[in-house]
Parts: structure tokens; sequence; C-alpha cells
């Protein structure tokens, strides 16, 4: 008996057990937390993906600026009145399309005394540094509504001058496009009706707080309303 | 004894002691997960230390003058007396008082009033000093731009989910108390048992080695898949002191859970060394 007893015990100190039981015991209690944890876990699963991105932050403030100035389509000035423009047809496969707070363009209204570097988005650091468009609305030539927001102490002060008839030109990688000031509007920031970004036809809406150069917060915005002119005309089917 | 009943009990035995083994692992798991809880997110300690330990102040006040500076962007005011004003604030008083607010149970609400009084009257001089001659400044432009920048004070000290998180920990402190009592007096029931009713002492070791070395790798395992897969790192939020805290913060309680793994491994190397040192004996003396 006591011989059959060490022979026994002689076997466990060789070790196998000492790494299968635990293993074996670590399984199993995984196992059994996982079945636990795992279906109430799916019902938050969705909600999950909301709490985590692909890949980790980037909380640099540095921007892209991927504006390279091309002057094709520029020989008339910018003040001066449109002649019958032709517009050339670009695939958007062919343009460095703008991500999100890239510098991608220009925009100048030489009436106004406004040439500011134009970002796609308009959060904080976009808006210390340019003007931005708004990220629900399109960048230029794309044929649909363009909203750009800036500051009005600092880059879109000079919106105060804007008038009916006054050129804008917005000054791109992939061309160069023209519009002209139809209208400029002071209007509640909550008005709904102050811009149309469903419409089919490509206008530009700048905005900017209001009153100008005065200590204070009002929820009065500056809408200045541009049509159209000339530009190359993205075709989103290439 | 019979040479039947001593050789069944001799099969059954082993086998009980195995069970009694593995409780003993979950158990020593289960009480991981709750001390490392208890010290972690249950502590508001923890969460004060982890903020001012990686410059969670310092980074919200960074912030918070960013926004304000581009608020003055749209109201007239200079970048100068945006970065005097906010160097003025005391960001660290606030949260404090904000994160105690929680974890006594207390209301959650960011009281602005002082902000605005303090914001106000900075605004006020600043008026005085710089309004243009002839112009007057409008009362309700002033009111508008103080409760904006008091909202923006308000959402730079306000923590996401965490009214959520410390609800839930206000409403569960003295049930985890409860579990880990439970569970530390368990765990040494359990030990004591199969360590005091083992005829030869080895064995008792032996089985606690199982139950500890079982209870390292149940400990090690939420820290590894976390650091393997990087999804702390992932987690979305949008601004730098809040990415910061939350990554530290959770980081932290994986932290406990390695010293737990540590503390374990050591305890289940020193149960096997003793094992096979009483083993030795026990075969010498024969």
């Amino acid at each position: 008996m006591h011989n059959k007893h060490h022979r026994s015990s002689h076997r466990s100190l060789n070790g196998k057990n000492f790494i299968i039981l635990p293993i074996a015991f670590s399984v199993l209690i995984i196992g059994i937390c996982a079945a636990v944890v795992v279906p109430a876990g799916m019902k938050f699963y969705d909600m999950a993906s909301l709490f985590f991105s692909d890949n980790k932050h980037d909380f640099s403030e540095d921007y892209n600026n991927i504006y390279v100035p091309t002057s094709e389509g520029l020989e008339e000035s910018s003040t001066e009145t449109s002649k019958a423009p032709t517009n050339k047809v670009i695939p958007i496969t062919e343009i460095d399309y703008p991500h999100y707070s890239d510098q991608f363009g220009e925009l100048i209204i030489d009436d106004c005394g406004i040439k500011v570097p134009l970002f796609y988005g308009d959060g904080d650091t976009q808006l210390n540094n340019g003007v931005g468009i708004y990220t629900g609305s399109f960048i230029p030539g794309y044929g649909r509504p363009i909203l750009v927001a800036g500051h009005n102490v600092t880059y879109f002060n000079g919106l105060k001058y804007a008038q009916k008839g006054q050129k804008i030109l917005i000054r791109t990688s992939y061309g160069n496009y023209r519009y002209e000031i139809t209208d400029v509007k002071v209007r509640d920031k909550d008005d709904e009706s102050a811009y149309d970004l469903a419409a089919k036809e490509e206008t530009l809406t700048l905005y900017t707080c209001y009153p100008f150069d005065e200590i204070g917060l009002t929820p009065q915005r500056c809408f200045v309303y541009a049509k159209f002119i000339s530009g190359p005309i993205i075709d989103k089917t290439r | 004894m019979s040479e039947k009943r001593r050789k069944k009990s001799g099969g059954l035995r082993p086998f009980v002691y195995c069970v009694l083994s593995f409780f003993l692992a979950v158990i020593l798991f289960l009480l991981s997960i709750c001390v490392s809880l208890r010290v972690t997110f249950f502590s508001e300690d923890y969460m004060l230390q982890t903020m001012a330990e990686y410059e969670y102040y310092s980074q919200l006040t960074e912030e918070f003058r960013k926004q304000m500076v581009s608020l003055s962007h749209a109201s007239g005011l200079t970048d100068d007396f945006t970065n005097d004003f906010v160097a003025t604030l005391d960001f660290r008083q606030d949260v404090t008082e904000y994160v105690d607010a929680f974890y006594s149970g207390e209301s959650t609400v960011i009281k602005t009033t002082a902000f605005k009084q303090q914001f106000r009257s900075a605004l006020d001089k600043y008026v005085e000093k710089n309004k243009k001659a002839g112009t007057e400044v409008s009362e309700s432009a002033l009111e508008y731009l103080v409760n904006e920048a008091a909202d923006i004070y308000s959402n730079t000290i306000e923590i996401p989910f965490f009214s959520v998180g410390a609800n839930f920990i206000y409403k569960y402190n003295t049930t985890l108390n409860v579990v880990m009592i439970v569970l530390a007096v368990a765990g040494v029931v359990l030990g004591l048992i199969m360590f005091l009713t083992n005829e030869f002492r080895h064995r008792g070791y032996r089985y606690l080695s199982y139950a500890f070395s079982a209870a390292f790798i149940c400990t090690m395992v939420p820290p590894v898949l976390v650091l393997c897969t990087g999804v702390i790192e992932k987690i979305n939020i949008t601004t730098r002191s809040l990415y910061n805290l939350f990554t530290h913060y959770f980081g932290g309680i994986f932290t406990y859970f390695i010293i737990f793994g540590v503390v374990y491994l050591v305890a289940g190397v020193l149960m096997f060394v003793m094992f096979a040192n009483k083993h030795k004996k026990l075969l010498r003396g024969n």
C-alpha cells in the first residue's frame, strides 16, 4: 500500500499534473465566464462599436495641406464679369478628395479683401486657421450646395463689405471656381430656411457671426449667397 | 477499513480534492476581480489620483482655452483676454468637486454660477476698456456670450457616462464589500479543508498549487487580451484629456489583474516547492 502511494506521488512530482490540471481548470473557468458574459454582452455589442474605433486616435492639431494651386481657368480676374465660361469635366477618381481637416484650397473675394485658406470641415482647428466647408455639404465642382463657415473677427471679417454682384474665387488643386454673390442676409442661427443642402444645383453660401466687430455674441448670422459661374465639373461616375 | 473500501476511497479522494481545488481557483479569480474593482473603479481616490498623475487638469485647461479662443474669434475678444481669463481658473478644484458629488451620491449638475460671475466681471472690464466710442454694447449679446462660455466650461468638466457608472458604484459599493469578505472567507476555509484533511501534507500543497496556478492563468487572460487587441487605445473619445484619463484609468484596472496574477504565480510555485520538499522528506523517511 505504502509503495503504491509513493509511486503515485512520485508520478505527480514528474510535473504533468502541475501543468495539465491548472490549464484544464482555467479553460473551464474562462468557458463558464464566457458562457455567462457573452450572451449578456451581445446585447451591447452593437453599442460597443460606437465606443471604439478601428485605429488609435490622433490628437495632433496639425493639418494636412493638399492644396497645390493650379493656374488653369484663371485667365479672367475674379472681379471681371464672366464671359461665356467653358466647364471642363474631370473624373472624381482624378481628384485628391480632401479628408476631414485638410486644407484643400483658397477662398478669395477681392472686393472684400478676403484671401483665406479653405479647409474641409468646420471645427475649431480649421476655423482658427482659415474658413471651412461644412462636411454635410459638398466640395466645389460637385454640382451641389457648398456651405462655408468662418469667424467674423478673423478670416471672414471682410464679409461685412460683401455686396450683390461681387465675385468669389475658390482655388483648389483640381481647378479654379468662380461664383457671383446674389444676396447678403442676416438671419437667425437656427433658421432652417437659411440654406438648402438638399438642392440639386451648385450654390455657395458663406456665413459668419453677426454683427461684425462688436463685443459679445448674438444668435444672428450673416449669410452671403452666391451662384456658380464656372469651374471644372466633377464626374461622379468615373 | 477493508481493502475494497480503501481502494474506492483512494480513487474518489483525488477527484474530490481536484474539484475543491477547482472551486478554490474560481474563488481566487473572483476575489481578484472584486479587489481590483474595489481599489480602482469603486474608489474615488483612484479616479483623482489618475487625474493628477496623468496631467488631466492641465490638459483640460488647455482644451478649454482653445475652445474659448474660438469663441472669442466670433465675439470680438482678443486672444490675450481669453488667455488671461483662463489662467485664473482652477480646474482641479472644480473637477474634484464634481467627482466628489458623484461618489457621494449627490447631485451631478455642474454649478456654473461662480464661473459666470467671474467671466462676466472680466468681460465688463474688457468692454469698458475696449468698446468703440459712441457705440453701445448689447446686454443680450454679452449675456449670450457668458452663457456660451459657461456651456463650454460645463462640457469641459463633464465626464461622459460617468453619471451612469457613479450611480452603479454608489448602489453596489456595500454589496461588493460583502462579496469580497464572503469570497475571502470561503477561500481560506476551502484552503484549510484541502490542507488539513489530507493525511499527507504534501498533498495539500499539491492541490493548493493547482488552484493558485489556475487562478494565475485566469487572472492573466483579461490583461493579455486587452494588450493584444489594443482595444483600450482604440476607445472613441475626441478630446486628448479624456482619452488619456480613460486609457490610464482602465489600464490601471488591468495592472491590478497582473499584480494578482503574479501573486498567484508566486503562491503556486511556492506550493509546488513545498510539495516537492515534503514529498522528498516523506520518501527519505521511508
